[in-house]
């Protein structure tokens, strides 16, 4: 049996570095295609400041990367460390997404280098590509990343291999075509823009409170408004109710969402785990090397619901053996708890349409020439906001899947490694630590550069004299 | 369908040596730099000019990291459970000294201070050496056997200890790799410095080439008397992944069992030794650029070696022989192989381009 610390444990660790991918990830993505763009805009009127804004823009950029990677390098150690069972059940489908957001990170990264020195040695266009190629490559990896957790959240593609016991790709295309996973990666990705823009409307409005660097100060906050508007309109209008539209674990999250009573699901899940209970057991005479094709086919009618049997481990080991009392808890256990997901639904929306106002009175101000110091400090101190409501949709979206890793066929429960309790303690203080250490040095650095403002570039932008 | 399920798990498993020959040449340049840089004797202009050569290069070679865990995790998914579950320590302290690039090359570059700049040199010290060292050890382990066991539902039991991995053959082996990528970096500095810092260079690289031939001798001699692994069942190359229906059995001298049936094989292990051998003499020569050349060839070789003796073997199990992983046993689906092959068909060379044309604009 797997112990309920081990489990708790393993799900911090996720959580953990979730957090960090998720502080800066959404920065990069927007600041990539802002940067992209001014230097687009730059390289076509030949105004100088949009070179400066871009590399500017660029050195705090390069800070978010920084940490992003250091997010996925620890992401992508931990589904082996800490989700073996996982890694072992699902690899087969959910390694090949993950495989094409780590080429997303890889021309993002490769091509970092070539922005952060380039500007001198390429010529202007070629620098343009790489900026480019870079603003491709985050929005790749972001595609990569989220057809896989899409794919947790929905699983098409793939089904059970008695033989292999574990989850076969039998489709890739459809993998690629989620649509769980493309509403995902839609309201992701403009949610992503409205953390960008609320990061530039701060710093701009800082430096404009502080009366420093006021022509890059006033063209960024005019982008970041519009971007901003924009964006957090256009995330609020497709909203994420194309996310619920696919599969019953949604519709069982949308319930939650909404407050509402979920009799009706508790009373199918205990049909499901019933016929999953009838699954296991047909799975376990199908091993013993039986190959009955009644078997096989009593076997393939059942298997759907396999994944409601493996519920019942976390109770009753042995599954098919299991007490009415200890069925009786798998199916309340079945959906997740109502009110978190009642409240973080609320804070996303409150916060959404706080943001809505912000942009609305930024765009106003940068059109009208409003030089209020008030606005301006609003618009510093809301630096949190639209992190807040990234972090409420991600919260809503991992709980909600509770308690299932993977919808339907993997219970969290089931996805642990059983290392000790010491070993993960140790792991998760570990990260800890080194998430808080890393997190002050970019606050560190971030402040720097900004006291820096746009006069002084990275040391690799400068021409080197040999090393002699 | 271009090839066959046996076909395509050989192939992946030779895409998946590229990815480490990929990381190892790349991140081993930024490894070996980082370690050496406390015996430079190079002043803190020289200092600084070696950290904005390579810090825009860093992101990049770590994704080659990334990218070798995730076609391990696609073409072998069990292979990376039970392994890193195993090893999950050593990665924890590996990922953690990683963290420490490349925003650590930010931060060297960006900030002036001395009291921070010496913090820096030894955080990124470390961030070399432990890397280096503990991927050697997770080598060393592969060869030994790692302590798991897969249960007929194919739950992984972990049955080892943290101080249980560094055996005195890991670390040896630990200790190889160290020595490897000090060399690789002596090299590549020797190609891009001059007088007092050159010679310097010259010198580790020397020191670190001669440490390098001798333990990987050490290694090898020991490897003869070693325990290896061997699947005494028919193989079935194009059998279905279920690690759980062969038998296993360990004997001294059995990870030759490779060479001798196939003798030509001894070319990897002797190339290794003459490529070491003439990038040493290379490099007393002054023929910097050839010593690199030579140098990355060794490396491949090391890595194919490894690969070779371990082969069919991915994760031989110590405690439970049966729960062995081969790359047979262990693949992912014919499905998923081919969509690896396919990806990593366009991103392998992709990415040795652009991070061959990266290194190339740096002065």
């Amino acid at each position: 049996m797997i112990s309920e610390t081990v489990v708790e444990l393993s799900r911090a660790q996720f959580a953990l570095h979730a957090v960090q991918y998720f502080l800066f990830v959404p920065l990069t993505l927007g600041l990539s295609l802002l940067l992209a763009g001014m230097e687009s805009w730059f390289v076509i009127s030949g105004q100088g400041v949009y070179q400066r804004l871009t590399q500017f823009w660029g050195k705090l950029f390069a800070i978010g990367f920084g940490l992003s990677m250091v997010a996925s390098l620890a992401m992508a150690c931990q589904f082996g460390t800490h989700w073996s069972y996982f890694s072992h059940y699902v690899g087969d489908v959910f390694a090949i997404p993950l495989l094409l957001g780590f080429a997303g990170l890889f021309i993002a990264a490769n091509g970092l280098g070539w922005f952060l020195f380039g500007w001198q040695r390429l010529g202007k266009w070629s620098h343009l590509v790489v900026t480019w190629l870079i603003a491709i490559g985050c929005h790749l990896s972001l595609f990569g990343f989220l057809i896989a957790s899409g794919w947790m959240q929905n699983p098409v593609g793939a089904e059970l291999n008695p033989q292999t016991l574990r989850l076969e790709l039998f489709d890739l295309s459809l993998v690629l075509g989620n649509p769980l996973a493309w509403a995902k990666i839609v309201h992701s990705l403009l949610a992503s823009y409205v953390v960008t823009a609320g990061f530039m409307l701060a710093i701009s409005a800082y430096y404009l409170l502080k009366q420093r660097e006021i022509e890059l100060a006033q063209r960024s906050y005019r982008i970041a408004a519009a971007f901003g508007l924009v964006t957090v309109i256009a995330t609020m209008a497709i909203g994420d109710v194309s996310i619920y539209g696919a599969g019953a674990m949604q519709h069982n999250k949308l319930a939650a969402i909404n407050g509402l009573p979920n009799d009706a699901t508790l009373e199918q899940n205990r049909r499901r785990i019933a016929n999953g209970v009838k699954a296991y057991a047909l799975l376990q005479e199908l091993r013993d090397d039986k190959k009955e094709p009644e078997l096989l086919a009593a076997f393939a009618a059942a298997k759907v619901d396999l994944g409601y049997a493996l519920l019942l481990k976390r109770w009753r080991e042995s599954v098919t053996d299991a007490t009415p009392a200890q069925i009786e808890q798998a199916v309340r256990a079945s959906v997740p708890a109502t009110a978190p997901l009642y409240w973080g639904y609320r804070s996303m929306i409150a916060t959404g349409v706080l943001l809505v106002l912000l942009f609305l009175a930024a765009n106003a101000s940068s059109i009208l020439g409003w030089r209020h110091a008030w606005l301006f400090k609003t618009s510093l101190y809301a630096l949190p906001l639209p992190w807040l409501a990234s972090a409420s949709g991600w919260f809503i979206s991992e709980f909600g899947r509770q308690p299932w890793l993977v919808a339907d066929m993997l219970p969290t429960w089931q996805g642990v490694s059983t290392l000790t309790v010491a070993d993960l303690a140790v792991s998760l203080a570990a990260y800890g630590l080194a998430y808080t250490g890393l997190l002050a040095l970019a606050v560190m650095l971030t402040l720097k550069f900004i006291a820096q403002g746009s006069v002084e570039v990275l040391p690799f932008n400068q021409e080197p004299s040999h090393v002699v | 369908m271009l090839f066959d399920y046996e076909m395509l798990r050989l192939v992946c498993w030779g895409v998946l040596g590229l990815f480490v020959v990929g990381f190892v040449l790349s991140s081993g340049i930024e490894i070996g730099v980082s370690m050496l840089l406390p015996f430079l004797h190079a002043s803190e202009a020289q200092r600084a000019e070696l950290v904005a050569r390579l810090a825009p290069t860093s992101a990049g070679n770590q994704v080659w990291l990334l990218a070798t865990i995730g076609v391990l995790f696609a073409g072998w998914p069990t292979v990376y459970a039970a392994t890193f579950a195993s090893f999950q320590p050593l990665l924890l302290l590996t990922v953690l000294s990683l963290f420490v690039r490349p925003l650590g090359w930010y931060c060297r570059a960006s900030v002036t201070r001395e009291d921070w700049l010496k913090k820096w040199d030894k955080a990124l010290f470390i961030s070399g050496l432990l890397p280096a060292a503990l991927l050697g050890v997770m080598a060393g382990n592969l060869l030994k056997g790692v302590p798991f066991h897969l249960a007929s539902d194919m739950h992984i039991a972990f049955l080892g200890s943290f101080s249980g991995l560094f055996s005195p053959f890991a670390s040896l082996v630990g200790a190889t790799c160290v020595a490897l990528l000090t060399v690789h970096g002596a090299i590549y500095l020797q190609t891009h410095t001059q007088d007092a810092l050159y010679q310097r260079s010259k010198a580790l690289a020397m020191s670190g080439g001669l440490a390098f031939l001798v333990l990987f001798a050490l290694a090898g001699g020991w490897i003869t008397h070693l325990e290896g692994y061997h699947v005494t069942t028919d193989i079935m190359p194009s059998g279905v992944s279920n690690p759980l229906t062969k038998f296993v059995k360990r004997g001294d001298g059995l990870w030759l069992d490779n060479y001798e049936h196939e003798p030509a094989l001894w070319a990897l292990p002797a190339l290794a030794f003459v490529c070491g051998i003439a990038a040493l003499v290379l490099s007393r020569l002054d023929r910097a650029y050839w010593a690199l050349l030579a140098s990355a060839v060794m490396v491949v070789m090391v890595i194919l070696t490894m690969g070779v003796s371990l082969f069919p073997f991915l994760a031989p199990s110590n405690i439970s022989l049966n729960s062995s992983l081969t790359i047979w046993d262990a693949s992912a689906s014919l499905t998923t192989l081919s969509a690896l092959l396919c990806l990593t068909g366009v991103m392998l060379p992709l990415m040795a381009i652009a991070t061959r044309g990266l290194y190339k604009i740096l002065p």
